[in-house]
């Protein structure tokens, strides 16, 4: 555990310094737009070439910020939440770095993961390398042009807790659980997979000051 | 282009480059700002000028942002105080709020999210 927190504060260090980078980057962007903007018409020869310029930093830096604060958060997470964590919280971090997987097959992913915190048990790191493996056992059926479901839900009367659900728009292949069937052991959950569907089945954590079991 | 009226803007970021440049930007839109480097010099210009906002980033060198947001509620607590992080989670951010700043933004800054945040911090200091 001391290298992984030791890997975290290096890579929460570095993603700082990205930050403040991209900040400077952005400013200075936005900057030269407010003064070409100030100018007013006439522009200058290749004008609106400058303007796509400035607006492709801006939304470029828009995406390195999005995938910047995605690690930023897996950089704290080990130290943050060692014990247990929001399950949502998780799995939406990790949709981030899976839309690669997803673009690479030709997929697309939608996640449906707002509400209410589900706080499940776990370490944060091992919570979203089970949502992680889920969604690349998922994927590894699928056929260009499917469209992966990301959900959660909270448990019902009888559950131990709350679900991650992965659906498949189009496969009917059952995705393989030997990656995630280990991890979800290891948190003392399990998993449950059909035609073109996996569900991971998480343990709600105790309250605080409720005994750990 | 958004302008703001004369509004005092104290931004106390380490990093220089961005400091500047935003400032640049809000001079621009009619504010009036300032750059400290780090948080004593920073409370050193609040004891002696009459600022209107500071926008301090948390993680300075020397003393932390938080502690020197501490020690702004003690010169100057009508001032109010904006927070920088740069740290996904907002954790800093609540800290802050915490101790009494009035909001916080994680960098990159999104300026019109910025000048919202003025614009509610002081209602008559900017309009749209």
């Amino acid at each position: 555990m001391r290298d992984v927190l030791f890997m975290g504060s290096i890579l929460a260090s570095v993603t700082h310094e990205m930050q403040n980078v991209m900040a400077i980057i952005k400013e200075s962007g936005a900057l030269a737009d407010d003064i070409l903007k100030l100018n007013g018409p006439p522009r200058m020869r290749h004008g609106d070439k400058l303007d796509n310029s400035l607006v492709n930093i801006q939304q470029q830096v828009e995406r390195g910020r999005t995938l910047m604060l995605m690690l930023n958060g897996f950089a704290h997470a080990a130290a943050d939440y060692p014990e247990s964590g929001d399950l949502a919280r998780f799995a939406r971090q990790i949709c981030i770095p899976a839309q690669r997987l997803a673009h690479l097959k030709e997929c697309s992913l939608v996640p449906s993961l707002d509400g209410p915190p589900l706080v499940v048990r776990g370490n944060a790191l091992t919570l979203m390398e089970s949502a992680y493996a889920g969604l690349a056992a998922v994927l590894e059926g699928c056929q260009a042009g499917d469209t992966l479901h990301v959900s959660v839900a909270p448990p019902q009367a009888g559950e131990q807790g709350p679900v991650l659900r992965i659906r498949a728009g189009k496969s009917l292949a059952e995705p393989e659980q030997r990656t995630v069937a280990p991890i979800m052991a290891e948190l003392g959950g399990s998993c449950r997979a059909g035609a073109g569907f996996l569900e991971l089945r998480y343990v709600t954590a105790p309250a605080q000051g409720e005994a750990t079991p | 282009m958004t302008q703001g009226t004369g509004l005092k803007i104290l931004l106390i970021d380490d990093e220089g480059e961005f400091a500047s440049t935003l400032a640049e930007r809000l001079n621009l839109r009619g504010y009036s700002t300032s750059v400290a480097l780090d948080g004593e010099s920073a409370l050193a210009r609040i004891k002696a000028e009459p600022f209107d906002l500071a926008l301090l980033d948390v993680m300075l060198p020397g003393m932390h942002g938080i502690e020197v947001l501490r020690r702004i509620r003690e010169c100057r607590p009508e001032l109010p105080v904006i927070l920088l992080t740069g740290r996904a989670g907002a954790k800093d951010g609540i800290e802050g709020m915490k101790q009494g700043a009035k909001g916080y933004l994680t960098k990159p800054v999104d300026l019109s999210e910025l000048l919202a945040l003025f614009a509610a911090v002081h209602p008559g200091g900017a309009n749209a």
